[in-house]
């Protein structure tokens, strides 16, 4: 049952851009009855397999800026570690209250964005040899755009929030970073989201091994919500040049309302 | 190490040389695959009914004793420790890429994040 959940959510999660955890989570919890904190545990390793199986095209294509991820990653994973040891001091009803808190507040950004354009990238033509600079050449016009990411002391202290939100909800924290990357540091949406992907796998990992040591982490249903995500996140991107974004986003939002309602009863012990 | 090598591009803008990706999409590609394999096998011996013994992941002797035994939990913990490890490794392939193109500064920042993971596991082992 989890593998054929963990393909739904996965496929559905990279429809909508926003990765498997956040749905992961409340199904294994609401729906399935499992511990909010294995389903947690379960949902890194998820994430991990996730970012593994994106990844490597996005290195390869050069997409992904390596280079800022790995600035960014220092606060991400030292956010992950710390979300991760958090997370094993709290009470599991504290925990589905904040996911039920992060799937509102995730559902009201999907519900703003829709009928609401992408935010063009900011070209710059400065000297590129220096600071967080690169380039990339863009597939759809086959042009080399040429950016510089700015403010890069907010985002990496923004990234840490972020890994510390996936270490303790086992999301991947795309729904901050990617904002973070685009709107404040003034990076193509295309970079911002390959990157974040890049950067979510090591970012989990430094809090799937607390879970690990911990005792939460079992590997039994962490095998099939790591097999179906991947699955499933192949599956959602084929299809995702099919189905309009706005209706992804809005069915996004129905599902998400749904979850929340079942995170905010399970706090509440109803 | 030198600093970073440039190239200048048609229309005289400067640009970083870009550091190689074939290794780090090659390890990244690897231990997916690995992980995704010990999964499946660890299904398919759950679904042929092989005995589980479910110890501790972190009881290495039983995890070794276990794989080779097609036990299912080992499987899937061999399967999930391969996840978590193979970013580590790919950070490791990433310094060793920005190394050959002498971009010390990227090597230092994927140092400090492989010493951020190190400090996780020594946390969750020791803490």
């Amino acid at each position: 049952m989890a593998l054929v959940v963990s393909i739904a959510a996965g496929g559905f999660g990279s429809l909508v851009g926003i990765g498997g955890g956040l749905i992961i989570v409340p199904v294994l919890t609401v729906a399935l009855g499992y511990d909010v904190k294995s389903a947690i545990a379960a949902s890194l390793i998820g994430v991990i397999a996730t970012s593994l199986s994106a990844t490597p095209r996005y290195v390869r294509s050069g997409i992904a800026d390596r280079r800022l991820g790995l600035l960014l990653l220092v606060g991400a994973t030292l956010g992950g570690l710390t979300g991760g040891l958090t997370a094993g001091m709290l009470d599991g009803r504290i925990l589905a209250l904040l996911f039920g808190l992060l799937l509102t507040g995730v559902a009201i950004q999907m519900l703003r964005q829709i009928h609401r354009p992408t935010t063009p990238p900011p070209v710059d033509g400065d000297d590129m040899a220096s600071g967080f600079a690169s380039s990339y050449l863009e597939p759809t016009s086959g042009e080399v755009v040429i950016y510089r990411a700015r403010r890069l002391a907010p985002g990496a202290a923004v990234s840490f929030l972020a890994g510390n939100i996936s270490g303790l909800l086992g999301v991947g924290g795309g729904v901050i970073n990617v904002p973070t990357m685009n709107v404040l540091m003034h990076v193509p949406i295309r970079v911002a989201t390959t990157t974040s992907t890049y950067m979510l796998a090591a970012t989990a990992a430094a809090s799937a091994s607390v879970y690990v040591a911990s005792g939460q982490l079992d590997p039994l249903l962490a095998a099939p919500v790591a097999l179906g995500v991947i699955i499933g996140a192949q599956a959602g991107a084929h299809l995702s040049m099919r189905v309009s974004q706005d209706t992804l986003r809005l069915a996004f939002v129905i599902v998400a309302a749904v979850f929340a309602a079942g995170m905010f009863s399970r706090f509440l012990e109803l | 190490m030198s600093e970073p090598r440039v190239r200048r591009a048609p229309d005289g803008t400067l640009l970083r040389v870009a550091a190689p990706r074939r290794l780090t999409s090659g390890v990244l590609s690897v231990g997916v695959a690995l992980s995704a394999a010990c999964f499946a096998l660890a299904g398919l011996a759950e679904l042929v009914g092989i005995d589980r013994r479910e110890a501790a992941m972190t009881d290495i002797g039983a995890l070794i004793e276990g794989t080779l035994a097609l036990d299912p939990w080992a499987l899937a913990s061999l399967g999930t420790y391969l996840v978590i490890l193979t970013p580590a490794i790919a950070l490791l392939a990433t310094a060793w890429e920005y190394a050959s193109i002498s971009d010390r500064r990227t090597v230092l920042l994927a140092g400090a994040v492989l010493a951020v993971l190190a400090v996780s596991v020594a946390v969750a082992v020791f803490g």
